[in-house]
């Protein structure tokens, strides 16, 4: 095999190279640094590559596995994280200019450390919308990410850069955060896994935050069995986040191809409504696959999703309070004014959106009752150009922006697991695999059974 | 209501320069758009709480 081809191989593939002496960790690292300076200029997913520290941790892992000693189960796997992640040495940027003036972080986040212990190399850090405020990475400092399926298109956001190095095969994974659907987006229109886990399932220390309540961290990857390996590597308690559960790791990967009935619901209404005919035909492919029969509502999806963007606007805006006071005109101006309009407004309605999320989540729960999974696609539509300032969803246009989450924005509000997996087209679209709280195995499964039935599959473009 | 805006952003410290004002005054209205589907839903008396799930 060509350094070139492994670069192309997955996590499971290429860790399993490297424990057996197949392949040196260095080797791989080399394949895919190489790769990233040849794709990442027009693509624009890396925003800082580190390429002494990664052949520095393959080496690490090379020198135990010739010592015998046990290099992990991600042993030399490559991937990157989004800029919103603390790495040792670098300031984290959370995507904008301001925090450039910050110092850089004493010691990487917590999940970067698991992953480091499990043997993974890091390539670097990737674009993101500022502050993790968008849903299509086009980065006022730092330029779009362009979508590898197509340059002319946005790739997601605000996890863009992560989802393109992935789809690029700049990384066998990466990972992301999602608060209102920053990781199942960019999973959509780059046509990747992409996993999102329980509200409180993944700790968030040492990662900038967008909004506390709604915040989650998760991974991308080119399959099913990937994601759960990762997923995996990721897990376990942390006394640092307080929301963190303190729960034990519950391993996805052995029950992954576990046999048994997963019962399958088709989410209607809101989530019909609001989706365009490619994402219609999608999820009606997915739930044909699952033996979905059923059609379910969940009452006030609309309402919750407006609720999620009042909690958004405000406790962001409470976030950066002070940055808005002292450095107002370096931020984007389109996160800017949005963050603005969030401190000046009522916190009587945000009390409001509150009552409605309890209420909601147990409107959502009692589907379970007879669902496993929830269907329901990811974005109303395949990635839209980049400057595009509107998408058509029901018959209207709505600002791109602001909208290209309307059908994620719902499930994150309360916390649901959910994988994304890609349907291939002329352009990848994604579909919602929701599970019940802390059954992230559910949707692996689910998504794993598709993967083999050859209904959703991602492979390296370009 | 831009009289009222003007007055919390100074109470905040909040700049208010003129060329943010068209920006922040769509996206109060957008703010409110969405606050109008909350209040015309019946939640007066559901608990106030995120969905903090125990395992």
């Amino acid at each position: 095999m060509t350094g070139a081809a492994w670069a192309d191989l997955g996590a499971a593939d290429i860790a399993e190279a490297v424990r057996s002496r197949r392949v040196a960790a260095v080797a791989v690292a080399e394949a895919v640094l190489a790769r990233i300076g040849e794709r990442n200029g027009a693509l624009n997913a890396f925003t800082r590559t580190l390429g002494e520290r990664a052949l520095a941790e393959a080496r690490a892992v090379d020198a135990k596995i010739a010592a015998g000693v046990d290099p992990g189960p991600l042993a030399g796997v490559p991937y990157g994280v989004k800029d919103l992640f603390d790495v040792a040495g670098l300031t984290t940027l959370a995507g904008s200019r301001i925090n450039a003036d910050d110092p850089p972080a004493a010691r990487d986040a917590v999940l970067v450390r698991r992953l480091a212990s499990a043997g993974a190399v890091l390539l670097g850090t990737q674009n993101m919308d500022e502050y993790a405020y968008g849903f299509t990475t086009e980065n006022a400092h730092y330029g779009p990410t362009r979508n590898p399926h197509d340059p002319a298109r946005v790739a997601g956001g605000s996890s863009g850069g992560s989802a393109a190095a992935v789809a690029a095969g700049l990384g066998a994974f990466a990972l992301g955060s999602d608060t209102n659907g920053s990781i199942r987006v960019p999973s959509s229109f780059c046509g990747v896994f992409g996993l999102k886990p329980t509200y409180g399932r993944l700790p968030c220390s040492g990662t900038f935050p967008f909004v506390h309540s709604l915040d989650h961290l998760g991974p991308f990857a080119r399959s099913a069995r990937d994601l759960a390996l990762v997923y995996d590597a990721l897990q376990g308690a942390d006394d640092d986040d307080p929301i963190c559960t303190p729960a034990g790791i519950e391993p996805a990967t052995p029950v992954l191809s576990m046999a048994g009935e997963l019962r399958a619901a088709v989410l209607d209404g809101w989530f019909r409504d609001m989706a365009g005919q490619e994402a219609i035909d999608a999820v009606e492919h997915v739930a044909s696959a699952l033996g979905a029969q059923r059609q379910v509502v969940l009452r006030d999806a609309a309402a919750a999703r407006s609720a999620a963007y009042l909690v958004t606007a405000t406790e962001g805006a409470a976030l950066h309070l002070q940055r808005l006071r002292q450095r107002a005109g370096d931020f984007d101006p389109a996160v800017r004014d949005r963050l603005l309009a969030g401190a000046l407004f009522m916190a009587s309605m945000v009390v409001r959106a509150q009552q409605l999320r309890r209420r909601f989540r147990d409107d959502a729960l009692a589907l379970f009752g007879d669902a496993d999974v929830l269907l329901a696609p990811a974005t109303p539509c395949v990635a839209p150009e980049i400057g595009q300032q509107t998408i058509r969803i029901a018959g209207a246009e709505w600002p791109t922006r602001a909208n290209v989450g309307v059908l994620t924005q719902p499930i994150s509000f309360i916390g649901l697991p959910v994988v994304c997996v890609p349907m291939r087209g002329l352009l990848p679209i994604g579909v919602q695999l929701i599970g019940p709280p802390w059954r992230e195995d559910l949707v692996l499964r689910a998504a794993a059974r598709l993967e083999a039935a050859g209904v959703v599959s991602a492979a390296t473009v370009g | 209501m831009a009289v009222l805006a003007s007055a919390v952003a100074r109470s905040l410290g909040l700049p208010i320069d003129p060329v943010y004002l068209p920006g922040i005054g769509r996206n109060l209205a957008l703010l409110y758009e969405h606050a109008a589907k909350l209040q015309a839903l019946d939640i007066s008396g559901a608990q106030h709480q995120a969905p903090i799930y125990r395992p």
